[in-house]
Parts: C-alpha cells; sequence; structure tokens
C-alpha cells in the first residue's frame, strides 16, 4: 500500500484531483456528468493513439508523425466511406490497414535502416501531409453518410461505441505489455538495448511492431475523427502529435526510455483535456490556453527529475543469507 | 561417455576493424572445474568469453567443442542452450525490469509466447534462493545498489541449470560479505560438477576459488596451469612479460600544514566520532573491512552523505558541505569505489570523457581549446596506461580496465586541493595499479592531500603515508608507514 502511494501514478493521479477541484471551485457548470462525458468523449482519440505513444516512447523512441497519420487514413476512411458500396466493416478495415501501413512505413526505416526514430518521422510527417494535400489538392471530404457519422454517438447497452472502442483497445494493450514476451521486450529494449539482444531478444523486429502498433491505433483513431466532425480536411491532425507526445509523458513515460505506464498515460490524457474543457468553460483566451498547457509539461518532467534524485540515495540491498542452504542445481 | 572437457576452444581470433583482439587462442576448461582466465587490460579476456558467449562470432578458423563435440554458436541464446551463460563485466541486466524478470527473460521454460507470472516467480524465487538472496522478486531491478544488481545476474546465471558459468569479473562491485557468499555458491556449483569460468585481476581470490588457469597476454594465448603448481610472482610474469612489484614510494615533503582536518564525525548507522587530520603533501590511507564505514567517511567529505554532528576544516577554515557542488567549489575531488555508475559518455572520445571535468579549464570564449584537450587527454592516457593509445576511440569499444582508467582520468585531471580516491584500482590489472600509485605519489608531491581507501592491504602499505583502519564504523588504530605490516593492519580491521 506505502509503494503504491509512491508511485508516479499515483501523484499525477492526484495533480488531476486538485486541477479538478480547483476548476469545480471556479465555474459549477465543470462537475456535472454531461460534461464529464464530454470531457471523455472529446478526448478518446487522443486516448487511443497516446496508447500506441506510449509503447514508443518505451523504447525510447518518438513519433511525430502520427498527426498526419490520422489525417492520411481519416481521408481515406472518408472517401471509402463515400462509396455506395461501402458498410462499418469495410471503413474499419480501411482504417486499420492504411494506419498500420503507415505505421510499418516508419518502422522499417527506423529498425532496418537504423535511421533514429526523431529523423524518420520528421520526415514521412511532411511526407505523409505532402502526399495528402497533393492527393486531394487540399479538398475536404464532406457530407459524410449517417450510417458511418452516427457511430460516435451511438450506444450499445448505454455504452457510446467510442468508449467501447476505447476499452477494447486498452484492453488489447494491457494484455500485450502485461502477458506476452513481445510486450515485455518492447520493455525489455527501452531498458537496456545492449543487453536486449544478449537476451535473444530481436530487437528490430520488436521496434518494427512497436511503430506498427503505433500506426494501427492512429488508423483506428481515424476512424472514429471522421465519424465525430462529419468532415474531414486534409490538414486534421496537423500538430496533434505534440498533444499525444506531451499527454504520454505527463503520464510518466520517461524520454530515456524504459518507463511508461498505460494508466499514467491515462491521467496524462485526463489532465490535459480537463484543463482544456475548465479553460473553455472559464472563457480563458486561447493563447493562454497554450502556456497553460506548456506549463503542465513541464511542472510533471520536474516532479519526475526530483523524485528520482531522492530515490538514488535510497537503493536497497539484498539481504544475503550467510549460510547456502541446500543445493544450487534443481 | 562424456568428454573430461566441457569446453575446448582452439585457434580463436577476433578481429574488430583491423586490430586483432585476438589471435589463435585455445581454452579447456574441465567439467566442474573453477577455471581462472588472467591478463592485463585489454588481453581479451572480455572478447574470449564474449566468443564463448555467442555475443561475438569469432574470425574464420575458429573451433569450438562442447561436451567434446564441434559446435557452432550462433548467438546468445543458443550458447545458453548449450549449457553456457554469462555473467557480464557490465552487468547487461534490465534497471527498468523486475527482479523476477531479470533472471528469467530468455529462459525457454518459462519465458514463452503467454507469460505466466505465477510460474515466473516461482522459477525466480527459486534461483534466489539458491544464491541465499532474501529479496521480493516483483522489486524493480533500478531499486537496488549495484552490488544487489551483481546478485541478481548471479541467480539468473544459475537459474538456467547450466554446466557452465563464466563471470567476468563478478567481485569487482561486491562488498566483503557478498564476496564470500559468491564464494560459497562457487564452491557449491563445483559441488555438482559445474563448471565456473572465473575472470579477476585480485590473486588472492583467484588462488582462492580456482583450481587452475589460463594466461592471454596481448590478445595471444601464453599458457594454462594448475594453480597449485605456479606461484604469484610467475602468473604475473606470465601475464605482464616482465617482472612487477608494487614499490614503495616515500613522500618527498610533507609540510606542517593541515589542509583537512575532520573533529568527531559522526553519522548514527554509518561511522562514529571520526577525527583525523591530513597535511599538504601526504597520503592517508583508509582501510578495514568493506561496511566499516570507509566509503562513507569519505562521501561524508564530499557532500553525499550529509553527517550528523562533527566539523569539517578546511586550511583551518570550518566549512559547511551540504551537496557535492560544495566540496567541488572548495577543491574537493572524489573518486567513487562505484564507477560502473559513473556513466562514461560510451559513443564518445576517451579524449572528450577525460576532460568532461575540466570543461570549464580547456574552454576559451566558451569554444573548447582543442589542444588543451587534447593535452590533457595525452598526459593521463599516458599517465594511467589506456591500451590502446588512442585518445580518439569510443570508450564504448576500450576494455572494461581501460576505461576505469579513462574515469580515474578524468578526476585526477581536476587539479584539486584534496584527492578523495575510493578503490581507485578496482578493475586494473597490477601494471596498470602501479602506475595509478604513481600517480596519486606525484599529485602528493605537487602538495595535493590524497586519501585513498583500499581493501587490499599491499596497496594500502605501498601508497600511504599514515594508515588509518577502521573497524564497525570507528577508527580503531592509526599507524605510520614505518612498522606496519599486513598482519597487523589485519587484526586491528578485524577488532582484536
Ligand atoms: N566492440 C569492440 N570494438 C572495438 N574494439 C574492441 C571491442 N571490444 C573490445 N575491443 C578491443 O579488444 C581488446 C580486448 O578487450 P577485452 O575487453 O577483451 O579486454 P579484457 O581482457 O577483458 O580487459 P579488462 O581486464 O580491462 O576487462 C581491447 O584492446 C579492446 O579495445
Ligand atoms: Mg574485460
Amino acid at each position: 500500500m506505502r509503494n503504491w502511494l509512491k508511485k508516479r501514478e499515483f501523484v499525477m493521479l492526484m495533480m488531476l484531483v486538485v486541477i479538478s477541484l480547483g476548476i469545480s471551485l471556479i465555474t459549477p457548470a465543470f462537475l456535472t456528468p454531461s460534461n464529464l462525458l464530454s470531457i471523455v468523449m472529446n478526448n478518446i482519440i487522443l486516448a487511443i493513439m497516446a496508447m500506441g505513444m506510449t509503447l514508443v516512447v518505451v523504447t525510447s523512441g518518438i513519433d511525430v508523425s502520427v498527426g498526419s497519420q490520422l489525417g492520411f487514413a481519416a481521408i481515406f476512411v472518408g472517401l471509402v466511406a463515400l462509396l455506395p458500396t461501402a458498410n462499418i466493416f469495410i471503413v474499419l478495415a480501411v482504417g486499420l490497414v492504411c494506419g498500420v501501413l503507415l505505421g510499418i512505413f516508419n518502422g522499417i526505416l527506423i529498425a532496418g535502416a537504423e535511421i533514429p526514430a526523431i529523423v524518420v518521422t520528421v520526415g514521412t510527417m511532411n511526407v505523409f501531409r505532402g502526399s495528402l494535400l497533393l492527393y486531394t489538392n487540399g479538398k475536404w471530404v464532406t457530407s459524410l453518410p449517417a450510417w458511418y457519422t452516427s457511430m460516435y454517438n451511438s450506444s450499445v447497452l448505454g455504452v457510446p461505441i467510442p468508449i467501447i472502442i476505447f476499452a477494447v483497445v486498452v484492453a488489447v494493450t494491457y494484455y500485450l505489455i502485461q502477458y506476452t514476451r513481445l510486450g515485455r521486450s518492447v520493455y525489455a529494449l527501452g531498458g537496456n538495448p545492449v543487453a536486449a539482444s544478449r537476451v535473444g531478444i530481436n530487437t528490430d523486429k520488436v521496434l518494427l511492431f512497436v511503430f506498427a502498433y503505433m500506426g494501427a491505433l492512429t488508423g483506428i483513431a481515424s476512424i472514429l475523427y471522421g465519424a465525430q466532425l462529419a468532415t474531414i480536411d486534409p490538414n486534421a491532425g496537423t500538430s496533434f502529435e505534440l498533444t499525444v507526445i506531451s499527454a504520454v509523458v505527463i503520464g510518466g513515460a520517461s524520454a530515456l526510455g524504459g518507463s511508461g505506464s498505460l494508466l499514467g498515460t491515462c491521467i496524462g490524457v485526463l489532465i490535459l483535456g480537463v484543463l482544456q474543457n475548465g479553460m473553455i468553460l472559464m472563457r480563458v483566451e486561447p493563447y493562454w490556453q497554450d502556456v497553460v498547457m506548456g506549463l503542465i509539461l513541464i511542472i510533471a518532467v520536474s516532479v519526475d527529475v526530483l523524485n528520482n534524485r531522492k530515490k538514488e540515495a535510497q537503493k536497497k540491498t539484498i539481504d544475503v543469507a550467510k549460510a547456502i542452504k541446500g543445493g544450487v542445481s534443481a | 561417455m562424456a568428454s573430461e572437457y566441457i569446453v575446448n576452444l582452439k585457434h580463436i581470433s577476433k578481429t574488430f576493424g583491423g586490430i586483432k583482439a585476438l589471435n589463435d587462442v585455445s581454452l579447456d576448461i574441465k567439467r566442474g572445474e573453477v577455471h581462472a582466465l588472467v591478463g592485463e587490460n585489454g588481453a581479451g579476456k572480455s572478447t574470449l568469453i564474449k566468443v564463448l558467449a555467442g555475443v561475438h562470432f569469432p574470425d574464420d578458423g575458429a573451433e569450438i567443442y562442447i561436451d567434446g563435440e564441434r559446435t557452432v554458436i550462433k548467438n546468445p541464446m543458443d550458447a545458453i542452450r548449450k549449457g553456457i551463460s554469462v555473467i557480464y563485466q557490465d552487468i547487461s541486466l534490465f534497471p527498468n525490469l523486475t527482479i523476477a524478470e531479470n533472471i528469467c527473460i530468455g529462459n525457454d521454460t518459462v519465458w514463452k509466447k503467454h507469460l505466466n507470472w505465477a510460474e515466473i516467480n516461482a522459477l525466480a524465487e527459486q534461483a534466489l534462493a539458491k544464491v541465499g538472496a532474501k529479496i521480493d522478486p516483483a522489486m524493480l531491478l533500478k531499486d537496488l545498489n549495484l552490488a544487489s544488481q551483481q546478485i541478481v545476474a548471479i541467480a539468473r546465471a544459475i537459474s538456467f541449470n547450466s554446466s557452465l558459468i563464466i563471470m567476468d569479473e563478478p567481485t569487482s562491485s561486491l562488498s566483503a560479505g557478498e564476496v564470500e557468499t559468491l564464494y560459497k555458491i562457487i564452491e557449491t556449483l563445483r559441488n555438482e560438477n559445474i563448471a565456473v569460468l572465473f575472470i579477476s585481476h585480485k590473486f588472492d581470490e583467484i588462488y582462492r576459488v580456482a583450481s587452475r588457469v589460463t594466461v592471454l597476454r596481448d590478445g595471444r594465448y601464453i599458457s594454462s596451469h594448475d594453480l597449485a603448481a605456479v606461484e604469484r610472482q610467475e602468473l604475473i610474469r606470465l601475464m605482464v612479460g616482465r617482472n612487477v612489484e608494487y614499490l614503495t614510494m616515500k613522500a618527498e615533503r610533507i609540510s606542517e600544514q593541515q589542509i583537512l582536518k575532520v573533529n568527531r564525525l559522526c553519522k548514527e548507522g554509518n561511522f562514529y566520532n571520526i577525527s583525523f587530520e591530513l597535511r599538504k603533501g601526504e597520503i592517508v590511507g583508509i582501510t578495514g573491512l568493506v561496511g566499516s564505514g570507509r566509503s562513507e567517511i569519505a562521501k561524508a567529505i564530499f557532500g553525499l552523505n550529509i553527517p550528523d554532528s562533527g566539523e569539517i576544516i578546511l586550511e583551518g577554515q570550518p566549512i559547511v558541505i551540504k551537496s557535492a557542488a560544495d566540496a567541488v567549489k572548495h577543491g574537493i575531488s572524489y573518486i567513487p569505489e562505484n564507477r560502473q555508475l559513473e556513466g562514461l559518455l560510451a559513443k564518445n572520445s576517451v579524449c572528450q570523457n577525460m576532460t568532461l571535468a575540466v570543461l570549464d579549464e580547456i574552454c576559451k570564449y566558451g569554444c573548447i581549446d582543442t589542444k588543451k584537450e587534447t593535452a590533457i587527454a595525452r598526459e593521463y592516457t599516458e599517465k594511467l596506461d589506456v591500451r590502446p593509445r588512442d585518445i580518439d576511440k569510443p570508450v564504448g569499444q576500450l576494455s572494461g580496465g581501460n576505461q576505469q582508467k579513462v574515469v580515474l582520468g578524468k578526476w585526477l585531471a581536476t587539479n584539486p586541493k584534496i584527492l578523495i580516491a575510493d578503490e581507485p584500482t578496482s578493475g586494473v590489472d597490477i601494471g596498470a595499479k602501479i602506475e595509478i600509485h604513481k600517480t596519486l605519489r606525484q599529485l602528493a608531491n605537487k602538495g595535493i592531500g590524497v586519501v585513498v581507501i583500499s581493501s587490499e592491504l599491499p596497496e594500502i602499505l605501498a601508497v600511504s603515508d599514515r594508515i588509518l583502519i577502521m573497524h564497525r564504523g570507528n577508527i580503531v588504530s592509526a599507524m605510520n608507514k614505518e612498522g606496519a605490516t599486513q598482519e597487523a593492519i589485519l587484526a586491528k580491521a578485524l577488532g582484536a
């Protein structure tokens, strides 16, 4: 229990509670069920992509092309949805495949050609966006069919579909990183890449997977994007990557790799979501909103740095028994 | 019938970018024996075991036999499956994973596509119990200190039920008690007919645990012996190619001027009532069993361990040291014991690493004066005999011992008033040890006050002008160099 209190997630959770309380004291409109639900609904896309970004950051990588990926996949999903023969399953498949392909493209360059992730994804960010604008000529995709757009606001057994999709993403990702060799390899690679290959981890494969998974989740997010807004701008998602990365970092993932949790990232997303919602309710000028968001990021990271310093002094020693009983081999 | 030898290596060569790190080396390890591998820093010991462990692939012509059968070791996991596990010099574990994961990762019996945590934790607990370690396997590795991480590495190696366990300088980060544990573990392994290949620069240790020894020099095989049949001096001669002995160097001139005085320093649980003085030009040696509080005092003077009471007087002025930055400001330098933690910048050159602590001095108008930089790096690579003598080489490509020398050089270059060196020669070979002793003496002769902490008694006798002996947090005796003997020091250190 004590341990739990010391956890990074707990600190961030407290921060979230304090911020929420502060906002609700100023604007009573904040703490209403409908407003809280809308915070969640407005940040599902961010949350889904942040799940994938958590894994990327754990490998000590980064993917700044996800904003462009989102726009790219969303446009294609929209174009397919406009076809007369389209249905929800085709749309889902197109979004997913499109995202995975973009992610694999990044992954091959990063793992195969061993170019640093920041370099590759800055490049592909422009390549993806540029080719999208060339292809669409800058035109929006509009008048999407109702069967597609209604998806965002319908529910199954009272639970909105986007929340169900998010829950599935979280469950799959959690299972992946907690109960599969591949998922643990992601953390091992982030913790000590040299040791990782020494214990038989195919580090290239792991990196490729991580970027492909990031792409897959961006693809899923792109389906929700079109459904939520009903029109898709080829500039959709521009600089959204920064929000995604902020959420992950606020949630406690270290840019040095090796650490980061889904719960932390969810809290990171909520902190950003709550702040934004609160500031809109309080009618804070938009420019100020950027300043506050940036400050929160810096504060969160500073807390980490201070925490780590303290920890260095509290390392444990294993107590080794004076006499060793029994044999060594099993 | 199973072969008498568990491993035979023949004609092993390994070239790194045109330089031969190994040249036609052979090594034969008998089933169940403890075999020591010795040689100077950079002789190729770690490279040889990395070939055996599947980390490096040898050049053409190599022959590897396991259990008498010719084989090829494709990668590290292949080596483990063939019964060879390794504790690397750089430990090579995952700080961000749990102890259980660190033990089980890559172990086919539990590290399956879908992980069963009950299975993993059970195997880890079993492995930890075998080395007598009491710790919760769900803890993160990074929450352990370096010595404890080393114990986890040992537990991991044992958990594979290998027939050969390779240990590359396993004791360099262990305390005396932990070293005893390691000896016991090795003994148990031997009783169960598991062979151990043991790399070390400490002769006491080698004679204590090993029965045979193989000597490497400059990447070549020199000879193998039964340890019972070869004297220490002979072994050193084989390693270095000439006779080497510790030199006792007298101080040129110890001034009457006290540079440092420590007055009744106390820290509950660490040390009590510590008082001593250090004069300009003097080397004070502090010895005692590991855990007797030696390193804690050093850290207290350097601001890394704040004492409960007592005072530190620098050149007659009482000073308050609350952090390492304060200490540096007062002209105190400290070379820590666990230099693996020091974080060399592996991809940067020897030169850049050596001058890291003196960046201010080598900068002119904010730009690095490369002439000065290379001069400093040249001076200390020369003085400490860093091999190869190439200051542009990335530090990560140096052998473990040579990396140690770079860290040492980095701190020696700082030109302090007081230098505190904790185990300055850990991990370096005998020739380099003597060079380090000489360097410390030269610094003292320049008027610096030097404190050397070491558990190696011959070293303490060779370098110090005065010797302080600690036992359970107290200074129990102070001896002058004249008249001090190993026996007398040991008796005091043991609390007699
Ligand atoms: N990855 C590498 N790239 C280039 N050179 C290397 C590499 N690894 C080792 N070497 C070189 O090979 C030689 C042998 O190094 P090795 O690490 O085997 O020495 P060692 O005997 O283990 O020494 P120590 O006692 O210092 O650990 C050294 O000259 C080293 O610089
Ligand atoms: Mg070595």
